[in-house]
């Protein structure tokens, strides 16, 4: 079995990225953007990530199988509502579509999640089962930068607005 | 309504997630298939207590459903379902994001017709719902 490599381990440190193959990562989030809502996304370019993007926030799916992991998002809130509304039919000066917006993120992760591990259950063997997607009240980081530098991470562009993801080790206690 | 379809059908949506009812929602319009009302409920309690409101006149066609659900949870709400005369054999389908179809071990014989795997395409709901609910082909014009 072709158990996933990890690029470091530590204690205290942040969860561990695991070396899933970036491209079934990107397709996944891809796949999932277009049939989700009819999204494009826009490969990863060498600009930073243009200040005024919003606050990043997280959406995490832990999954178990041949290995334990889980797929992390981070997002601004824009993008969720740009989503809300286009799953919602809304306007998008529609305040409720705010309301949706952690919602339509979480609804990314989990479906962004079920592909990937199909793709990995092709790679790997085995049957992976996903749990229900959990977000944090705060972001990991602020700062944009630092969170494009956290080994692992893939960067897109969904609408100019910056989509991140990556598959890290589940931590042993707590959600994130 | 005018329809070259038979009849019209119901369906209830059941899922903790607004946003994945309100897309499985739009898939379903999408099809093309001839559906009276969408209804929609947030946990199984919800799910039945709809049931029972719309009565024996406007009964329920098909039902999708979440299996892990805040509250009373997917396999707990079909096989209450079951307990119902008019529900014994109405489709239900399951819809999740899990990358294969062992989400439904567990469930008791015949709780679910079917699973629908998430993300949702016109094309694959409506091939499921012509499959569990047999709905005639349109008469005259094809839709």
């Amino acid at each position: 079995m072709n158990t996933p490599q990890r690029f470091f381990s530590g204690t205290g440190a942040p969860p561990a990225p695991i070396d899933v193959d970036h491209n079934l990562l990107v397709e996944s989030l891809i796949q999932a953007l277009e049939t989700m809502a009819f999204l494009s996304a826009d490969p990863p370019d060498d600009h930073p990530i243009p200040p005024g993007a919003g606050t990043p926030f997280r959406v995490s799916v832990s999954f178990h199988g041949p290995f334990r992991g889980m797929l992390q998002l981070d997002a601004p809130l824009a993008l969720g509502e740009t989503l809300a509304t286009i799953l919602f039919c809304g306007d998008p000066s529609d305040p409720e579509m705010a309301m949706h917006a952690e919602d339509s993120l979480s609804e990314l992760g989990n479906v962004t999640c079920g592909l990937l591990l199909r793709k990995l259950s092709v790679l790997h063997g085995g049957h992976f089962e996903l749990q229900v997607p959990k977000w944090a009240p705060e972001p990991a980081s602020p700062d944009w930068n630092d969170l494009t530098a956290i080994p692992g991470t893939v960067a897109l562009r969904v609408e100019g607005l910056p989509l991140l993801a990556r598959v890290t080790e589940c931590p042993t206690t707590g959600a994130f | 309504m005018d329809t070259p379809y038979a009849r019209q059908y119901n369906i209830l949506v059941v899922d903790d997630s607004a946003t994945t009812r309100a897309v499985i929602k739009r898939v379903i319009h999408l099809t093309g298939l001839p559906i009276r009302d969408i209804h929609e409920a947030a946990d199984g309690s919800s799910a039945l207590a709809t049931l029972e409101l719309l009565g024996a006149e406007n009964p329920v066609d098909l039902i999708f459903t979440d299996l892990n659900m805040p509250g009373m949870g997917g396999a707990e709400f079909t096989r209450q379902l079951r307990t119902i005369d008019r529900y014994k054999s109405t489709p239900v389908l399951v819809i999740s994001a899990q990358p294969d179809a062992a989400c439904l071990h567990g469930l008791e014989p015949d709780a679910v017709q079917g699973w629908l795997s998430k993300p949702f395409t016109p094309e694959g709901v409506r091939d499921l719902i012509h499959r569990v609910v047999g709905i005639p082909e349109p008469q005259g014009d094809a839709v």
